[in-house]
């Protein structure tokens, strides 16, 4: 019952077809995922460099190391002199 | 796929878990009678649960919220479905009324699901978090956050790739992806609509540049930068992660409006405006806040004073309205209005821009009860029958209104609308059994 159950997915896909549209979103996802994670290497970026280093805008690098920070992949290290930004490094 | 509804019996139906169908649902339960609450969206608790900090006492809005989750939660006398929707009500005579509800699946058996979360840190789908405003990610697998109730887990099936690492990382093996949706008849006494309201839309002024502009936020995702569950862990500028030092308020987005066709007021934005740009003052202490607006209306128990201590914290208050804004390549924002002091056209730089949008209705009522009609008032909130002595009263004998069904109020009233439902519900009740 137990192995049954733990292969539901597959049954899923018999009946519900995942669109090419998810499966490019998921790749672009992890292809910016690991612009990031490179990016910071092993030392700390504000936003605005985050986004210089990927390519991104700054919106974008924002909302990546936002959700980043969410998931426990990012941690914030501190407030620049300015209080302007604050800067992120890898946790994990 | 969907199978035989299922049938079953309760006093009183009330159609969503906001603070005021909650409240409705725990006064009437503690008379003796039984309640079904029906929630469309994953958790209970409304908009409330996701603000900040409650004017004008500044309470901590989640920490008094969650007591009354839980009491109704517990209650013997209270069953909460979520992620339903009603898609019938139908009158069948003086005494009862039937519902057809259909229980959405979550692809979860939810009374397995210990809200672990390692189905949400195995699944590699990242989609925008609508609790959160779009403001951070979210996964396909995921909780909505830490304080939902119930605090289980869903599948978003349309943004699932079916990968099946949820599936083989949840160790309770609660996850099923062939679970279907779930169909209720059920037979109940009497229903409370307790609905709520909707935000104004501020893409509907498009000279205010909501959604366009990268540092123009509404109130309600101010809350969520304010709140403990916060999406960024600080305040700071959605557009680039700076940290804001001039921030301004535009009061009456979307109310006291004819273009838009939303003519009165809000009630409830001049207060959490003032409540968070006094938040804001203590999370940012150097940063200057300026809030314009028509005329302030501070009309409650206290709120004047929390406007005086508004201003006495510095706050800057400009009478005037906004005509339009316009953003600058580094992400500032331009506001041109007309200064009614001065009577002069004058424009101001800041960094970020708060819409305090206002409180539209929410119609989804008004395609439930078939052939018995559900009016409406002028405004499109439903018609309230007897507005001066009995204002929960709808246009339909046995239905009654909590909450901010009937139009905009703060907490507080809202509290008091779903304490004259539910009163006004058990005594419909007890005369129609006689
Ligand atoms: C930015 C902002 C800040 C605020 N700050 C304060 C404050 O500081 N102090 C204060 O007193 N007030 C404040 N308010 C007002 C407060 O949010 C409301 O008074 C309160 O949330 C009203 O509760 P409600 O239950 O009537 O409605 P809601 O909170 O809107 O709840 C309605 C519920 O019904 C559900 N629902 C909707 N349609 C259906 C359907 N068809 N079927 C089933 N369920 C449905 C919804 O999902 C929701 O859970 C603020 C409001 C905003 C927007
Ligand atoms: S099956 Fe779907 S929800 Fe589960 S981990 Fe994979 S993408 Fe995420
Ligand atoms: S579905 Fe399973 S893995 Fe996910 S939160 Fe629930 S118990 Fe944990």
């Amino acid at each position: 019952m137990q192995d049954q159950k733990s292969q539901t997915f597959k049954a899923k896909r018999e009946q519900h077809e995942v669109s090419q549209q998810l499966k490019d979103e998921l790749k672009k996802f992890n292809a910016t995922k690991k612009k990031v994670v490179e990016a910071f290497g092993e030392g700390e970026l504000n936003i605005p460099e985050l986004a210089e280093k990927t390519g991104l805008s700054r919106e974008e690098a924002l909302y990546y190391a936002m959700t980043f920070l969410k998931f426990g992949w990012l941690k914030t290290t501190r407030l620049d002199d300015m209080d302007e930004y604050y800067y992120y490094k890898i946790s994990k | 796929m969907t199978t035989q509804p299922e049938k079953l019996n309760f006093d009183v139906l009330i159609i969503g878990g906001g603070i005021a169908g909650i409240e409705a649902a725990i006064n009437i339960a503690n008379n003796g009678f039984k309640v079904i609450l029906a929630e469309k969206d994953l958790t209970i608790g409304g908009k409330m649960l996701l603000l900040s900090k409650v004017f004008p006492t500044l309470d901590c809005s989640a920490c008094i919220t969650t007591p009354k989750i839980s009491e109704a939660d517990r209650h013997p006398n209270i069953t909460i479905f979520t992620n339903t929707e009603i898609t019938s009500i139908e009158k069948q005579d003086a005494t009862y009324f039937k519902a057809n509800l259909v229980k959405h699946t979550r692809f979860v058996e939810e009374e397995d699901c210990t809200g672990c979360q390692l189905c949400e840190e195995a699944c590699p789908v990242v989609v925008p978090d609508q609790y959160q405003y779009g403001m951070v990610g979210r996964k396909a697998a995921y909780i909505p956050f830490n304080i939902a109730s119930p605090r289980v887990a869903t599948i978003d099936i349309d943004n699932c790739i079916l990968c099946g690492a949820c599936e083989k990382a949840c160790p309770t093996h609660c996850i099923n992806f062939m679970q279907a949706d779930k169909n209720y008849r059920l037979i109940v006494k009497s229903v409370i609509v307790a609905t709520g309201f909707k935000l104004f839309d501020a893409t509907k002024i498009q000279r205010y540049q909501y959604g366009t502009a990268k540092n123009i936020i509404n109130a309600m995702q101010m809350e969520r930068l304010l709140a403990p569950t916060r999406p960024y862990n600080h305040v700071i500028r959605p557009g680039d992660g700076r940290v804001p030092d001039k921030i301004a308020y535009v009061l009456c987005t979307g109310s006291r409006d004819f273009t838009v066709g939303n003519p009165i007021c809000s009630q409830i934005c001049c207060m959490y405006s003032l409540k968070q740009a006094q938040l804001l003052m203590g999370a940012l202490p150097m940063a200057d806040v300026t809030i314009y607006y028509i005329s302030i209306r501070s009309f409650g128990k206290g709120f004047e004073e929390f406007y005086e201590q508004a201003k006495s914290m510095g706050i800057n208050f400009v009478k005037g309205k906004i005509g339009n804004i316009t953003e600058k390549e580094n992400g500032n924002l331009i506001l041109r209005y007309e200064d009614v002091a001065s009577g002069r056209l004058k424009e101001s730089e800041h960094d970020l821009v708060v819409l305090s949008v206002g409180v539209v209705p929410n119609e989804d009522a008004s395609s439930l009860f078939g052939d018995a009609e559900w009016k409406q008032d002028a405004f499109h909130f439903p018609l309230q029958k007897d507005l001066l002595f009995n204002p929960s009263l709808s246009n339909i004998n046995g239905i009654f209104m909590a909450g901010t069904t009937t139009g905009p109020m703060d907490i507080p009233d809202a509290i008091l609308s779903a304490g004259a439902a539910s009163m006004e519900a058990i005594q419909y009740i007890q005369k129609t059994a006689l």
